[in-house]
């Protein structure tokens, strides 16, 4: 018995604290201030999350290793969720990747724990070579931790086939809201079992409501406060629960049960707000890429199109901080851009190397997309802990957009908790 | 005639005697292990024990004592009791896999049946496929549009079956049912051991005392087969309070269900990873260790009612 009481107990031990806690490894030394010459041995790890993009880092990562054979670069690739789960368990651990993919969200936390090397006069990057919205998105302090790689921005995919089979004249790219709502209820009531628009608000806000408050003149964050407060931005998330309320756009339960995407790719709706990293998925999957054409958001009170985009960060108690400083600028500078477009999953940062993610497919005109980038832009809403508080959008919100509760009173409800995280910050 | 049976599996275990001193030998022989265990287990545990009593970054890198505090938020917060309750009616649900394992292990040990290795390797198979990967399937059958049993429910004549998956208290047995089903595979392999080593004379015995199939059962097999009957009780209730995969893959975090759907361990992964609040999930992490060990030695007392040492 007393064997079998030991065994359970530590079962029951190790069991429940496997997921708790992972070993920290304080032996990371400080950076080693050693000059990089093309003899420099060593070995780097590059963390990212994205699949699809490992084609491009591995010919960068080339060209890298053109100039430093000796330095082995080991790529470690893990899904969106783990990504993050990982980095914070290795930050705390002291144990990051060398290199790694960040984004707008999370910038503030990493940065401010003085988790990232600053990249102040990194040899061969100029930072205006990038979008200003992003150097400005990864500077703290008025200190640059990540070169930007590069950018998304969101426009309305039209299945122009779909238009044509329902009789609706198509949409022009001057549109306000009430010619996208009167879009999607031609096609809707046209009874050819399509909806009018996909994209329904349970899907993370950025291709939604991040776009909508701004466009209604309302905005997500602003000096530390909550925006969900604010008459206007509550209008930009009515938007959303009027499209559903009228049956335009499916419920809740119907985009947990079938995406926005493959929803789109399946021609079972007529519109869909998107992302600038989707018309390679389209390309590549829809049935018929040539009946599609990307238009500029709507309009309400402005135009609007929330901007984000990733960036290369160095861990800065990596052990070898400047042969990590040399990978990035081989991740980020002109060359490793062109390869970025050339493979079109998403836009390059480096200005003028956009040429060729514009050609993707000459059947369309994604100018949309760069265009919305230079000329009327808002940044992506981040505060120090943003997943505190964007963790709760969906959760008051949803409830709304399942016309549970009035949009009016989970706004407010959103923002009393959202200030309070901030104030926790 | 069933009791003198069962009186034979409550063999005396007085006559074991412990061993005469062997000096310092045996821990040259346990030590590198229990170092290792040391490392890798006590020293995480403690230190994550440590944590539970301080507000710390996201990094955990600076911390300032708060003594009870997570504590107290923890228990008061208002979704505890339906993370509880959720975690508690998977773990039951997961537990109703025993009885079912029971009797398809007894069948797969009946005499005379044919490709009974086939059968056994059919019922372990889905144990070593991926989780992550049988969830997407298990999701597929629950879809609220084209899943198969709304499809059945719908050629019943049902015209709007619920939408399993983001309906809050359809959500958390639905997953429940994968973590049923997923357990099986692994309770039999576990039962079938215990069945073979029910020695075959009982079942003579038996029969020769009149008893029946169905007798031979209730009387031989499962008395006999509760220690492993216990053994998979105690895994299968710890693997059920860590819920967290299968919630996390069929609900996911942004599922209207999710809400009302949440397990303890979905609570630590809320606190520490979204909030990035390490204090407060180390916290959750120290509940569920003293729940789990709670329950664990409840089951411990209570089997001496019903487990039978051959």
């Amino acid at each position: 018995m007393k064997r079998r009481t030991f065994l359970a107990a530590t079962a029951v031990s190790a069991s429940a604290f496997g997921l708790a806690a992972c070993g920290g490894n304080d032996a990371a030394p400080g950076g080693s201030d050693a000059p990089l010459s093309k003899d420099s041995a060593g070995e780097l790890t590059l963390a990212y999350w994205d699949k699809n993009q490992t084609p491009t880092i591995e010919a960068n990562v080339a060209a890298f290793n053109a100039e430093y054979p000796n330095i082995k670069v080991n790529l470690s690739l893990s899904g969106w969720d783990d990504y993050w789960t990982k980095l914070s368990t290795q930050a705390s651990g002291s144990n990051l990747a060398d290199v790694f993919w960040m984004n707008g969200p999370s910038f503030q936390l990493y940065a401010s724990e003085g988790m990232l090397a600053e990249l102040d006069g990194m040899e061969g990057v100029d930072w205006g070579n990038y979008p200003e919205a992003l150097v400005t998105l990864y500077s703290y302090d008025g200190k640059h931790y990540g070169v930007p790689k590069d950018y998304d921005t969101i426009a309305c995919a039209v299945d122009k086939g779909l238009f044509e089979q329902a009789g609706v004249d198509l949409p022009t790219e001057d549109w306000t809201w009430d010619d996208f709502k009167a879009a999607a209820k031609g096609v809707k009531d046209a009874n050819i079992g399509v909806w009018g628009v996909t994209g329904g608000p349970s899907a993370a806000g950025q291709s939604t409501y991040y776009n909508s408050i701004p466009q209604a003149g309302g905005f997500v964050i602003k000096d530390g406060q909550s925006g969900y407060d604010d008459p206007k931005s509550i209008e930009g998330l009515k938007f959303w629960v009027d499209l559903i309320e009228e049956g335009l756009c499916p419920s809740v339960d119907e985009i947990v049960a079938t995406e926005p995407e493959p929803m789109f790719l399946a021609r079972q709706a007529a519109m869909y707000w998107v992302g600038s990293w989707q018309p390679k998925t389209f390309l590549d999957q829809h049935p018929a890429p040539e009946d599609l054409m990307y238009l500029p958001l709507p309009k309400k009170e402005k135009q609007a199109s929330v901007i984000h985009g990733l960036s290369y960060a160095a861990a800065a108690g990596g052990k070898n901080v400047e042969a990590a400083k040399a990978l990035i600028k081989y991740l980020t500078d002109q060359k490793a851009n062109e390869t970025e477009a050339a493979n079109a999953t998403a836009i390059p940062a480096y200005n003028g190397t956009q040429a060729k993610w514009l050609e993707l497919n000459p059947d369309w005109d994604l100018s949309v997309f760069t265009k919305a980038a230079e000329e009327y832009s808002v940044p992506y809403p981040a505060s120090k802990n943003t997943s505190a508080w964007s963790a709760k959008e969906s959760e008051y919100l949803t409830p709304a957009f399942q016309l549970k509760t009035p949009i009016e009173e989970a706004a407010k409800q959103l923002a009393d908790e959202m200030n309070t995280l901030l104030a926790a910050e | 005639m069933g009791a003198t049976v069962v009186s034979a599996g409550k063999k005396s275990r007085s006559s074991r005697h412990s061993p005469t001193s062997v000096g310092a030998w045996p821990l040259l022989f346990v030590g590198p292990l229990l170092a290792g265990i040391g490392l890798f287990y006590y020293y995480p545990i403690l230190s994550n024990v440590m944590l539970s009593f301080t507000k710390s970054n996201a990094f955990g890198t600076r911390s300032e004592f708060v003594g009870l505090q997570n504590y107290t938020e923890l228990i008061t917060r208002p979704d505890m009791p339906s993370a509880i309750f959720n975690t508690l009616i998977y773990t039951a649900v997961v537990l109703l896999a025993i009885p079912i394992s029971v009797v398809v292990a007894s069948a797969l040990e009946l005499p005379g049946l044919k490709f009974r290795n086939l059968y056994r390797v059919l019922f372990f198979m889905p144990y070593l496929a991926m989780p992550i990967a049988i969830t997407q399937v298990w999701k597929l059958v629950f879809n609220g549009n084209f899943g198969l049993i709304n499809q059945a429910l719908k050629s019943f004549g049902i015209a709007e079956p619920p939408f399993w998956l983001s309906t809050p208290p359809f959500a958390i047995l639905a997953v429940a049912v994968f973590g049923l089903w997923s357990s099986i595979g692994f309770n039999v392999i576990i039962l079938s051991a215990g069945l073979k080593s029910i020695p075959p004379e009982l079942y003579e015995a038996a029969s020769l005392d009149g008893a029946g199939a169905v007798r031979q059962f209730t009387n031989v097999t499962l008395p006999l087969l509760t220690p492993s009957i216990f053994l998979l009780t105690i895994m299968q209730t710890i693997s059920g309070f860590q819920l967290f995969d299968a919630l996390f893959a069929m609900i996911g975090v942004s599922n209207p269900a999710m809400r009302e759907s949440r397990s303890l361990v979905y609570l630590f992964y809320q606190e520490a990873f979204i909030n990035n609040d390490k204090g407060a999930g180390a916290a959750v992490a120290v509940f569920i260790l003293l729940f789990v060990g709670l329950v664990t030695l409840l089951q411990f007392i209570g089997q001496k009612r019903w487990v039978n040492y051959v």
